[in-house]
């Protein structure tokens, strides 16, 4: 998870970046190509204009150089060349006309009456022409007031006017030609570029930021529309941002050659929006695309690496868990596979030494339970065989011989082939050989009698643990007592357990003293063997397990129950052998213990 | 579920939620917004009178999502027709409509009747109680345009030898503008000691000779007609009978209106902005269908006084001759 998580962070943080970066990247391209394309689309419409113009100067030059130079207005008419010239360009223009410079009319196409009480000279395409001899003037759109139409036709037009020399009776008296542009013409011009659905727009103004054109120019002019012109008119002809109204925009300028005009081209950045929406969607959605690859090669990337760490890992929790020979997971990368292999050789050599350390310790807690057998063997021999050869010394030849006899057959069960399990029946036989012996010795002071269930001679026993109990009955029970000591050997099944039981009716003891018997290693013991209760107690405990051993109830001159506790073993050869061995038989193959 | 993969399903979950989102985003992008249709119903709709208040209409239309049907209408002889016509309008589907009312009088309770759920902006006239309006109205202040007329008569009759009587054309005298133009004309020029000395509403001139009738046997000094098609007809009583010399003053919007005033047979004329009217209406109409604004409005129109010798002034001149 962890390898999986900081691949998925480290790439979101890359593909944020990135997705970032490219929006930047397709915004800033955007915004380009729509001023390249602004100024590609303005250069168009600013050549179309020009040609336009160039088109009305070619009228007013062939008029001029053409038709009025060559005429005498005295004597001859312009009429018919100047109707010509209107009728080959009808469309675009809606006059032309020819004064006097006191105002007259010389001539007119196409023939209108003309308006009474109108004062040209006082029309500001005249005043123009007047003041400024060698030029053209291009007028603002304005209605022509010149001539009288009974259809109620008003005409939008942008006044072309220059003056000119005329031939008045061979003398040269000047003159103001006017070509009348219909407006609608340039409408149309502008009309056709200013039908795109997005809010950009294109709009013309003279050089004193006068609108000529304007797609809401009559909104403009009613003011429920406003137009930046008289501070684009200081913008040089280059794309310039703004800020109008609230409004970021784009505004790119080109000025029309020879009449100054300026034509405008003015992108909202609001146009982008939309365009943008859908560039943020898609980026988005490619990185949300991306990312949603990205976790998926990262699952499967960091599950190729972490499995196979995973698969050690738990083959390790499996081997905490207490299964001592886990099947080591080996694969995956060679480093994992190296740590698999280092992993299951170790756990091998633990194994392999932990069984070295059971065999080991198995040995010496034989060396100890042979330790612990042999303490009987010399003090016991000692005091029987002194026995011996008082009765011999005494002639009490029958005696002996039942002495010598008992004490074989006790040496016989002790030896039990060299096996530390025996049948229960055996230990009672080799108590019974005991206590045979010590009657003799004691002169029968005490009385011996065995109660031993027929069932439980045929279990098993750890050889030489009753002898211990009868030979502490007698030294701590019988010996102080003024009357006949009892001992009583019991022994008895209850359910899976057996117990063994030496009562005598001593002189008992305190319970703390007791209990110091089967603690108290270091007791140091008036007399006896020198085997004590705590030597029958482990080595019963060693061979059983700890939930067995001796258990000890006695009271000051109550005597003393001492009982052995041992499982319900049934003898065999083969329960025998795996009793000396340590196992338990029925968990032959289950742990030592 | 373990908790591994309960982040990994979240992530993913959230993941694949971000590109449904985003694919929705894209494809809801290139969906258009729908548009609605708008009927308009103007008596006498092909008159050239009413190119200025179409203009404004298509260049609100063009800034709106607004399909305009402007509805072929001759001259209306009674509220009913008009009240047919809109209702055909209605049902055909038109979800909203710009209506010039023929009659202001007891007729909001049919037309809301008539409308049922149909957006509506009133042109030209309110309704008869304007303080209670049921609906958004654009119009010049009828009072003011009287007033103008009255100003611009009594301008130019003052300090004259004329004895100053004045005859009314008073238009339909059922639209509450007409009411209102009438009542500001008399208003204003009772101060002037211009003398009002006859008024024929529409109704009364309708019948033939009843107006050259009235001429004859009263002529005026100064003739006012406080609508366009009244200016029209005196114009043609004027131009037939080219003895008579009488000012004549007037609203006017038509070609011939604007002719005559040009040739100085009208001494003045108060023009509305129509252009603007129509803008509005449809702006008014957009908020209405577009936005559910239903707030009732009354959106003053501007107008001019012109007089021949001012027509060709740059403001005068995109009022007068709006560019088709």
């Amino acid at each position: 998870m962890t390898i999986s998580a900081s691949f998925t962070i480290v790439s979101v943080c890359c593909l944020c970046f990135l997705g970032i970066l490219l929006y930047r990247q397709f915004e800033q391209q955007e915004v380009d190509l729509t001023v390249e394309n602004s100024g590609q689309l303005l250069e168009q419409t600013a050549r179309s204009l020009e040609d336009y113009l160039r088109s009305m100067r070619r009228i007013s030059d062939a008029m001029y150089y053409s038709v009025i130079k060559d005429k005498d207005i005295a004597s001859e008419s312009l009429d018919e060349e100047m109707y010509l010239l209107y009728a080959a360009n009808t469309e675009k223009v809606v006059s032309i006309a020819c004064y006097t410079v006191d105002g007259s009319l010389v001539a007119a196409s196409p023939v209108a009456m003309v308006k009474q009480n109108v004062d040209v000279t006082a029309q500001e395409w005249f005043t123009d022409a007047i003041d400024q001899l060698e030029n053209f003037h291009f007028s603002v759109p304005h209605v022509q007031n010149l001539f009288d139409d009974s259809t109620y036709r008003y005409d939008w037009v942008i006044s072309l006017s220059r003056t000119v020399e005329l031939n008045d009776n061979g003398t040269s008296v000047l003159g103001v030609l006017l070509v009348d542009m219909d407006y609608g013409s340039l409408e149309d011009l502008f009309e056709k570029v200013n039908t795109d659905a997005t809010s950009e727009y294109f709009y013309l103004m003279d050089q004193s930021g006068n609108i000529i054109y304007h797609p809401k120019q009559d909104l403009i002019h009613s003011g429920l529309y406003q137009e930046n012109n008289q501070e684009a008119i200081s913008y040089g002809d280059e794309s310039t941002t703004e800020v109008f109204e609230g409004e970021k925009r784009i505004v790119t300028q080109r000025t029309i050659s020879y009449t100054g005009w300026k034509m405008v081209r003015v992108v909202p950045m609001s146009s982008f929006v939309t365009m943008q929406d859908s560039s943020r969607y898609l980026i988005v959605m490619l990185i949300a695309l991306s990312l949603l690859a990205m976790v998926i090669v990262n699952q499967l990337v960091s599950r190729r690496i972490t499995m196979p760490l995973r698969r050690l890992n738990d083959s390790v929790k499996e081997w905490e868990a207490g299964n001592m020979e886990p099947d080591i997971y080996v694969g995956g990368s060679s480093e994992v596979e190296h740590l698999g292999l280092t992993l299951r050789a170790t756990l091998a050599q633990i194994q392999e030494l932990m069984q070295d350390i059971v065999v080991e310790q198995e040995e010496k807690r034989k060396s100890e339970l042979d330790a612990l057998q042999s303490q009987i063997n010399p003090h016991f021999l000692y005091n029987t065989l002194d026995s011996i050869v008082w009765m011999i010394t005494g002639e009490r030849y029958d005696e002996a011989v039942f002495m010598i006899q008992q004490l074989a057959s006790l040496f016989r069960i002790s030896l039990s082939r060299g096996s530390t399990i025996i049948k229960v029946e055996d230990e009672i036989k080799h108590a019974q050989n005991y206590m045979n012996i010590q009657k003799i010795r004691y002169k029968n002071t005490f009385r011996v009698e065995f109660d031993i269930d027929p069932e439980v001679l045929e279990c098993c026993i750890v050889k030489l643990v009753v002898q211990p109990l009868l030979e502490n009955a007698i030294y701590y029970g019988m010996e102080g007592m003024d009357d006949e000591g009892e001992i009583l050997v019991r022994g008895y099944r209850t359910g899976s357990d057996v117990y063994l039981e030496v009562r005598d009716n001593g002189l008992g003891m305190p319970e703390e003293e007791a209990a110091r018997l089967l603690t108290d290693s270091g007791r140091e013991r008036k007399r006896g063997s020198g085997v004590g209760l705590i030597n029958v107690h482990n080595r019963i405990r060693l061979r059983f397990g700890e939930q067995y051993g001796l258990l000890i109830e006695t009271a000051p001159d109550e005597g003393m129950t001492v009982r052995i506790h041992i499982p319900y073993i049934r003898f065999t050869e083969e329960t025998q052998r795996l009793l000396d061995e340590g196992k338990r038989p029925e968990e032959q193959t289950g742990a030592n213990f | 579920m373990n908790k591994n993969s309960l982040y990994m399903g979240l992530m993913i979950s959230a993941i694949l939620a971000v590109i449904l989102y985003t694919s929705y985003g894209i494809l809801n992008g290139n969906r258009e917004l729908p548009y609605y249709s708008v009927s308009v119903i103007v008596e006498d709709s092909s008159n050239d009178r009413w190119n200025a208040f179409k203009e404004g209409l298509e260049q609100g239309a063009s800034e709106h999502r607004i399909y305009l049907n402007i509805v072929s209408v001759t001259e209306l002889s009674d509220v009913e027709e008009e009240n047919a016509i809109l209702q055909r309008e209605v049902e055909n589907g038109a979800q909203g409509v710009i209506i010039e009312m023929y009659d202001s009088e007891d007729t909001e309770g049919t037309l809301l009747e008539l409308l049922g759920d149909t957006a509506a902006v009133l042109v030209g006239n309110g309704m008869e109680s304007p303080q209670d309006a049921a609906f958004t109205v654009v119009s010049t202040d009828a009072c003011e345009v009287g007033a103008a007329i009255a100003n611009a008569a009594s301008a130019d009759y003052s300090g004259t030898d004329a004895s100053g009587t004045i005859g009314i054309l008073a238009g339909n005298q059922k639209k509450r503008s007409m009411q209102q133009r009438l009542q500001g004309f008399t208003d204003a020029i009772a101060e002037s000691g211009l003398r009002v000395i006859w008024s024929l509403s529409e109704e009364e001139a309708a019948d033939e000779g009843v107006f050259a009738e009235q001429m004859e046997q009263e002529e005026p000094d100064i003739l006012i007609a406080l609508e366009n098609d009244a200016l029209e007809c005196a114009i043609d009583y004027l131009i037939e009978n080219p003895d008579i010399h009488c000012g004549l003053y007037g609203e006017g919007r038509s070609e011939k209106t604007v002719y005559y005033l040009d040739k100085g047979l009208v001494s003045g004329m108060v023009v509305a902005d129509e252009y603007s009217m129509g803008y509005q209406s449809v702006v008014q109409i957009a908020a209405q269908l577009e936005d559910h604004d239903d707030t009732v409005q009354t959106v003053t129109v501007e107008f001019l006084t012109v007089t021949p010798d001012q027509m060709y002034s740059e403001d005068t001149e995109r009022i007068l001759f709006p560019v088709i």
